[in-house]
């Protein structure tokens, strides 16, 4: 494709988009900036009944009720709140969009927002193995880095979300 | 041309939703004893009705619709001026004639102008010869639309004779230039369509007083009216397109989506008077003070705010219910089987967009029950049941939940088939050993269905399920009873508004929880005889002389556990009085409280209906007391009690 058409391969209409690096359960990941509403400090979430542990609860979000979910437990790593009096380790709350619905995830960290060539996105593995796998969208691959894409879709609580 | 397509998307809309309201009091009108009288007030109002519809819809070219209601307006016209009332015969065929219109205004809902316009030969009924009185509002002249145009496309349509009223022009020094002060009288022969008329007047009947009238002397008619009739006061002869409102109840629509906007305004309103109550209070503001009387006023006035915008969301159940009389009318005609809908309750007030999304769920149950509950004639009668089934549809109130049943007098759940067909699609073991209630349960899992032939209306195994998935969407619940042989009840158990609610706040393991205070029976003191038998892993102590289920309200939610020493008891009943008694470690006092749902996502959270926000800004859940005590009876109570598991 790109031999047949050399003049494409580089040029400034190339399709491209934004992601936002992030950390948790010690790993790095990132997500499409297009699903992110806001970022926002830590506040104390109100734990719901008989639900997985990677579900932290609900916060208050100007007056609409924002489940909260641990980025780091949902991915099978470590929990990305390492909890209260560890100076510096409050977890951030990235609030996605999917399918009009909104979603807090706990991160430990946002890192900076890194433009990435459509072109150099793959499928994920077909045995989408090591942590958390199956809630990859897509892997990065730009000069000698990897980086893993999180599907926004995939990370929800609802039935029709846990993929996992 | 795509740009005209939104506003009128908008009238078409208004004009369905008012559709609705009509038909509603057509309803009302039909079923009035009184309409059995001649001339009575109960045919004038189905006229008025029927007549609304009409010109409604040939003014928005529902062709198909326009027609059916014609049909049913002319019935209707010869009834007003007969000297006698209807007999039960003539009622029968309004009832299928309102039918037909309900029907209908789906049709056109549905299928839009354009699939609606099949079949619009001109009705003889409709052609004659016609006054028309055009007197121009203002806005006609400056939406820049000339009166001579619709004159002259009037006199293209049959032999006009055209005379102008200037009787209402003021001398030339008073005359606003702005204003519209002639009127026109256009006396129009020659077998012209009623609806040709109309269509000349289509786009600027809002902006101007329209009357069309049958030339009598020129078509001896059916129709004859006006002439005779006895009772007065109101204007006889209803041909002046009236659009909106209705004249009896006037009411103003509100988009749902604006009127939550101001819900949750209020809502908002309330949680910053919490918040600033307590700060005065923690500031060390004098309870006599003056600034503390402003603050209770201010509270008071805050309350009734709530209550007055709450008051706006609700309304009786009775339009619903008479929705829910055409779906079973239809699907009685369908299945063959004459059923009698019996309506209860009518005027229990609803949420609105509960009432909504009741539509569904209930037309689903209604033909499940003439399918499935009612019997078919023969067997009616071999067991000496009224040929005619007996269907009730009832509303009420019941500890601060709305309970809305559905009740058939049938054979009841067959249960022996309801097992062999769960046996069948594999849903069951063979060797299975299920209660009644269990048997009963598998009607409402998915792609269930006791059909033996797909019937036209149900039976295509998207029924029951569908229905509870529905009502839990709402917070509801359902219950099932059945009886071999005497019928089945499925009741709804609906919360009362999903906006505001009273509530008893809390705290257990460390956390805040909202009770809703309508199934708040009592606080209590546990004795130590209770907390030895309690720790004993005994969970029924006897509590209001009733052996009641005691649980920790935190452990039962699988969220921590209470302070043994706190011995601090809510009792609880929910809707059926099935009782639950929760330790909690404090109780925090009563509040009114804003619901707030989970949003779509999060799926179920048992034992928790929504959540709602405190004073201090953090979430707090509001407990569902039937799906507490459900989950309590699903405890398994041989376990050692939580309190006594290593933490």
């Amino acid at each position: 494709m790109t031999e047949a058409l050399p003049i494409q391969t580089g040029s400034p209409a190339e399709s491209s988009s934004d992601y936002l690096g992030l950390s948790a359960g010690g790993e790095e990941f990132i997500l499409p900036l297009s699903a992110i509403r806001e970022i926002r400090s830590f506040s104390h979430a109100t734990p719901l009944p008989h639900r997985p542990g990677w579900v932290m609860g609900v916060v208050n979000l100007r007056g609409t009720i924002l489940p909260v979910i641990d980025l780091g437990r949902r991915l099978g790593l470590a929990s990305t709140d390492k909890g209260a009096g560890t100076l510096g380790a409050r977890p951030v709350i990235v609030v996605v969009e999917s399918a009009g619905r909104l979603l807090g995830v706990a991160v430990e960290r946002v890192r900076d927002i890194t433009r990435i060539a459509d072109r150099a996105l793959e499928p994920p593995p077909a045995c989408a193995t090591g942590p958390g796998g199956s809630f990859l969208r897509a892997l990065a691959v730009e000069a000698d880095t990897v980086l893993r894409v999180l599907d926004p879709a995939r990370l929800a609580p609802g039935p029709e979300g846990s993929a996992a | 041309m795509a740009a005209s397509v939104d506003p009128l998307a908008e009238i078409r809309a208004g004009f369905f939703a008012e559709c609705e309201d009509l038909l509603g009091r057509l309803d009302d009108a039909l079923a009035d004893p009184s309409i059995a009288l001649p001339g009575s007030e109960p045919i004038h109002a189905a006229f008025r009705a029927v007549h609304t519809i009409k010109g409604g819809a040939a003014s928005l070219s529902y062709q198909a619709l326009a027609e059916t209601a014609h049909i049913f307006e002319s019935r209707l016209d010869r009834l007003r001026s007969a000297d006698h009332g209807p007999d039960a015969g003539v009622m029968a065929a309004m009832q299928a004639l309102a039918d037909d219109l309900a029907q209908a205004v789906e049709r056109a809902r549905t299928a839009g102008p354009t699939g609606d316009a099949a079949g619009c030969e001109p009705d003889p009924a409709a052609l004659g010869n016609w006054r028309i009185v055009f007197r121009p509002a203002a806005a006609l002249y400056q939406s820049g639309n000339e009166a001579l145009h619709l004159i002259n496309a009037l006199t293209d349509l049959g032999e006009a004779s055209v005379s102008c009223d200037a009787g209402a022009l003021p001398s030339l020094d008073t005359l606003d230039p702005q204003q519209g002060y002639l009127s026109w009288t256009i006396d129009l022969a020659g077998s012209v369509d009623e609806r040709a008329i109309r269509e000349t007047f289509e786009f600027v009947e809002d902006i101007c007083d329209l009357r069309i009238e049958r030339l009598t002397e020129a078509s001896p008619p059916p129709t004859e009216t006006a002439a005779n009739r006895p009772d007065d006061g109101k204007p006889q002869n209803p041909e002046f397109v009236t659009r909106g409102a209705a004249p009896e109840r006037p009411t103003v629509r509100v988009d749902l989506d604006r009127f939550d906007r101001l819900m949750n305004l209020v809502g908002e309103l309330a949680i910053a008077e919490a918040i600033l109550a307590r700060r005065l209070r923690d500031a060390g503001l004098d309870r006599r003070s003056a600034a503390a009387a402003a603050l209770k006023e201010v509270q008071t006035l805050g309350r009734d705010l709530q209550d007055s915008v709450l008051a706006l969301r609700t309304q009786p159940v009775k339009p619903l219910f008479q929705r829910m009389a055409r779906i079973l009318r239809e699907a009685a005609a369908r299945a063959g089987k004459p059923a009698r809908l019996h309506l209860v309750g009518e005027t229990t007030e609803i949420d609105r967009s509960i009432a909504e999304r009741l539509v569904e769920p209930l037309t689903h149950m209604i033909r499940n029950a003439v399918d499935h509950g009612l019997e078919d004639s023969a067997r009616r009668a071999a067991s000496g049941k009224p040929a005619e089934g007996q269907i009730t549809l009832s509303a009420a109130h019941r500890s601060g939940r709305v309970i809305v049943e559905l009740a058939d007098d049938g054979g009841g759940i067959d249960r022996a088939r309801v097992r062999a067909t769960a046996l069948a699609k594999g849903l069951i073991a063979p060797d299975a050993a299920l209660t009644e209630a269990e048997t009963d349960a598998l009607l409402f899992r998915p792609g269930f269905s006791t059909a033996q032939t797909v019937g036209a209306l149900s039976g295509r195994g998207v029924g029951m399920d569908a229905v509870q998935t529905a009502v839990a969407a709402l917070g509801g619940r359902l219950s099932l009873w059945s009886e071999p042989g005497r019928g089945t009840r499925l009741s709804l158990s609906l919360p009362l508004t999903l906006a505001v609610m009273e509530a008893m706040l809390v705290r257990a393991g460390g956390h805040v929880f909202a009770l809703p205070l309508a199934a708040t029976l009592e606080a209590t003191r546990l004795g130590t005889p209770d907390l030895d038998q309690f720790a004993r892993g005994e969970r029924l102590v006897r509590l209001r002389q009733r052996q009641t289920p005691l649980f920790d309200a935190a452990g039962l939610l699988g969220l921590g556990r209470a302070r043994p020493s706190a011995a601090l008891a809510v009792i609880l009943a929910d809707e059926a009085d099935r009782r639950l008694a929760l330790i909690v470690d404090e109780l925090l006092g009563q509040s009114q409280i804003v619901v707030k749902p989970f949003g779509a996502g999060l799926g179920r959270v048992p034992g928790a209906a929504a959540a709602t926000i405190l004073g201090d800004g953090t979430v707090a859940l509001i407990l569902d007391p039937g799906e507490l005590i459900d989950l309590a009876a699903a405890t398994d109570w041989s376990a050692p009690p939580p309190e006594r598991l290593a933490s």
